[in-house]
């Protein structure tokens, strides 16, 4: 977030007047809550993600953003613009859901075939790098097991 | 801005003026020539796009909040340079532009917009309906928006909102 191209810059960096709310050097924490929810603080974004399935082709994606009661004007003004980088109009999140959605219509583009995509294998252990679907596989596997299919 | 009050006068060249800002604007975005979209506005503009839900109940949270022409500049470096998405077309449709008000600079506009989307290989498809409550004030002899709220009426966006509304 910091610097994604060389060479570009913000001409009003007001966007990213971001201020220390907790100790420490991280920036962001995103937690996962089985089965469709994401909770989220980004820079002094606070938001979450529900993913609410219409059937096999479609979902919602509800983005909901907090701030605190307590909050001064500043902060709160701080909050709705950092708000600039997430949800349909993100800087930081458009490419997400552009890239799911262009993953979807390949996977079903062979309605009578089978489609899986295996990023990192096909089994859910542990590594130590992200490149792998290793999540998504786990995320599947427990909810069939859940649901009892 | 009270919508049952005449507005103070203005003449048909006036008038026309307002008219043409519109088709101009929505014609740059059509036409794609996004570089050309923040010089409609004021150096210190606002501009937002809310859904009706949260304009309705005063809440501030915005899909897109610029508070300077410069933001403008910034999103669309952005759209150019780091946004990924699939490649489309949009088609602005604004009508039912009157002037709600008439101050010593200011002008103040509503109006309806419709954006159809075309992808390249689908039939082009209703992305999003609205209207413009919007300030206009004269620089330099031109007139430009000091102030655009876009407020859009369904709550769901079709995946993602890049170009300008």
């Amino acid at each position: 977030m910091r610097q994604f191209q060389q060479g570009l810059r913000l001409r009003d960096p007001r966007l990213l007047d971001v201020v220390r709310e907790w100790p420490g050097k991280d920036t962001v924490a995103i937690q996962t809550i089985f089965p469709n929810l994401i909770i989220q603080q980004q820079s002094n974004s606070l938001t979450t993600r529900q993913t609410l399935p219409n059937g096999p082709d479609s979902f919602d994606f509800i983005w909901t953003h907090f701030g605190y009661a307590d909050d001064t004007e500043e902060m709160t003004t701080r909050r709705l613009r950092q708000a600039n980088l997430f949800g349909p109009a993100g800087f930081v999140s458009v490419d997400d859901s552009e890239i799911l959605e262009l993953n979807q219509q390949g996977a079903s583009g062979s309605p009578h075939g089978e489609c899986f995509i295996e990023m990192g294998g096909v089994d859910t252990r542990n590594t130590d790098h992200v490149v792998t679907e290793a999540a998504v596989r786990g995320m599947y596997r427990y909810y069939r097991d859940v649901m009892g299919y | 801005m009270d919508a049952a009050s005449p507005p103070r006068a203005l003449s048909l060249e006036q008038r026309f003026e307002v008219i043409d800002l519109y088709t101009a604007y929505a014609e740059t975005i059509n036409d794609g020539r996004l570089e050309d979209w923040p010089a409609f506005f004021t150096p210190d503009c606002s501009y937002q796009v809310k859904a009706r839900e949260n304009a309705e109940r005063d809440l501030p949270l915005a899909v897109i909040r610029a508070e300077s022409r410069a933001m403008l500049e910034d999103r669309v470096i952005s759209i150019r340079k780091a946004m990924l998405y699939v490649p489309h077309y949009w088609l602005h449709m604004i009508s039912g532009v009157r002037i709600t008000g008439v101050g010593d600079d200011t002008i103040d506009v509503r109006a309806n917009y419709c954006i159809i989307r075309t992808m390249q290989d689908r039939t082009s498809e209703l992305f999003q309906v609205g209207r413009y409550r919007d300030r206009l004030v004269r620089q330099d002899g031109r007139l430009l928006f000091q102030e655009k709220l876009c407020i859009y009426d369904s709550l769901l966006i079709p995946n993602s909102l890049v170009y300008p509304i």
